[in-house]
């Protein structure tokens, strides 16, 4: 058997969770024995490999994924990235195990990821994708289970600092099924979540503070894309294809500008 | 190794358990073992092991969970040593 919150428990191991969640899953763990097990086992496996096998590295086929990807972000990243960003990333053992003893390569290593820091250390975009990520996880995507813009629209009044706009677009292809309210950039953030085909869309709305509109972007094979409608900052989040994300952002904007009229 | 010489029962007992869990690694599917070496060992967070290793962050999360199960279940197995070696 298998306990449900078990990739939770994993998440929230790796130090992967925000404060509420982690407060969730440290509860359940007092209440559940399988969960509480499983934490002390993954203790026990880190604990025991980080003795036995601190010398063992990436082997050689990742490393060399690795060498690649990482060209090909700076192929691909934006021109715009500065040299004083490198400041604020801390110091980690990213490369310790796999590009020890390998002087030039470590020194490319470490010059493109100086380049790849500026994405990681963007709180807004890493919140997003967390967010979106621990939606997809098991009874944590919908707060409110509707494809009815009048339940879901008055529910966010009750339960999240903002108003944002909500329609059904099933005739184009996504469909409304339902909101929750979710803690993003120190407030409850409204997020209303949409399927498209089998892809989830999750559309994040906030207050919007003075900084400006981040430009669309993807981590990790999640696409984001952002937009301001009146005073609120709306982000979409998926993995679906960007026409496909696009589509729906194109629509929640006519949508935004005619309520705002 | 450190100064001070460990007595050679216990040096040969951790031997052996380097021994069986380099082994028990190996015996993991090569991206499960890929994801647990560079969250144990290169102590990254998941989204920079989706990103280095190109796959979405969930499977991230149950490749890890897969890897870590199935080390923990052999490893008690043949050595239970994970179930008394915690003090």
């Amino acid at each position: 058997m298998q306990c449900a919150e078990s990739l939770r428990v994993q998440a929230y191991f790796d130090g992967e969770l925000d404060a509420l969640s982690a407060a969730e899953v440290e509860r359940h763990s007092e209440a559940c024995t399988e969960c509480r097990a499983l934490l002390q086992d993954l203790d026990r496996v880190r604990t025991a490999l980080r003795q036995d096998l601190t010398y063992a590295s990436a082997p050689p086929a990742l490393r060399a994924r690795v060498m690649r990807a990482l060209d090909e972000e700076i192929t691909v990243g934006s021109p715009r990235r500065d040299g004083a960003r490198l400041t604020s990333w801390r110091p980690r053992p990213f490369w310790k195990g796999a590009f020890s003893g390998i002087g030039g390569t470590a020194i490319a290593a470490g010059i493109a990821f100086f380049v790849l820091a500026p994405p990681f250390t963007s709180p807004v975009l890493d919140d997003l994708v967390s967010a979106h990520v621990r939606s997809l996880m098991p009874d944590h995507l919908i707060d409110v289970v509707s494809t009815d813009k009048h339940t879901v629209k008055p529910w966010f009044a009750g339960h999240t600092d903002v108003s944002p706009v909500v329609a059904d677009f099933d005739q184009q292809g996504y469909r409304l099924i339902g909101g929750r309210a979710d803690y993003f950039d120190h407030q409850r953030a409204a997020v209303v979540v949409y399927k498209h085909g089998p892809h989830v869309i999750n559309v994040f709305s906030w207050a919007a503070d003075r900084s400006g509109l981040p430009k669309n972007t993807t981590r990790n094979g999640y696409h984001l894309a952002f937009w301001k409608t009146g005073d609120l900052m709306y982000c979409a989040v998926s993995d679906t294809a960007w026409d496909e994300l696009l589509g729906l952002v194109r629509l929640l904007q006519d949508l935004g500008t005619r309520d705002a009229r | 190794m450190t100064a001070t010489t460990p007595d050679p029962e216990s040096t040969s007992i951790r031997r052996d358990e380097e021994r069986t869990l380099a082994r028990l690694m190996s015996a993991l599917p090569e991206g499960q073992r890929e994801v647990l070496v560079l969250r144990e060992i290169e102590e990254m967070d998941y989204r920079e092991i989706a990103a280095v290793t190109n796959v979405r962050i969930g499977t991230v999360m149950s490749r890890l969970a897969r890897a870590r199960a199935a080390l923990k279940a052999r490893w008690s197995l043949e050595s239970g040593v994970a179930t008394h070696a915690v003090r």
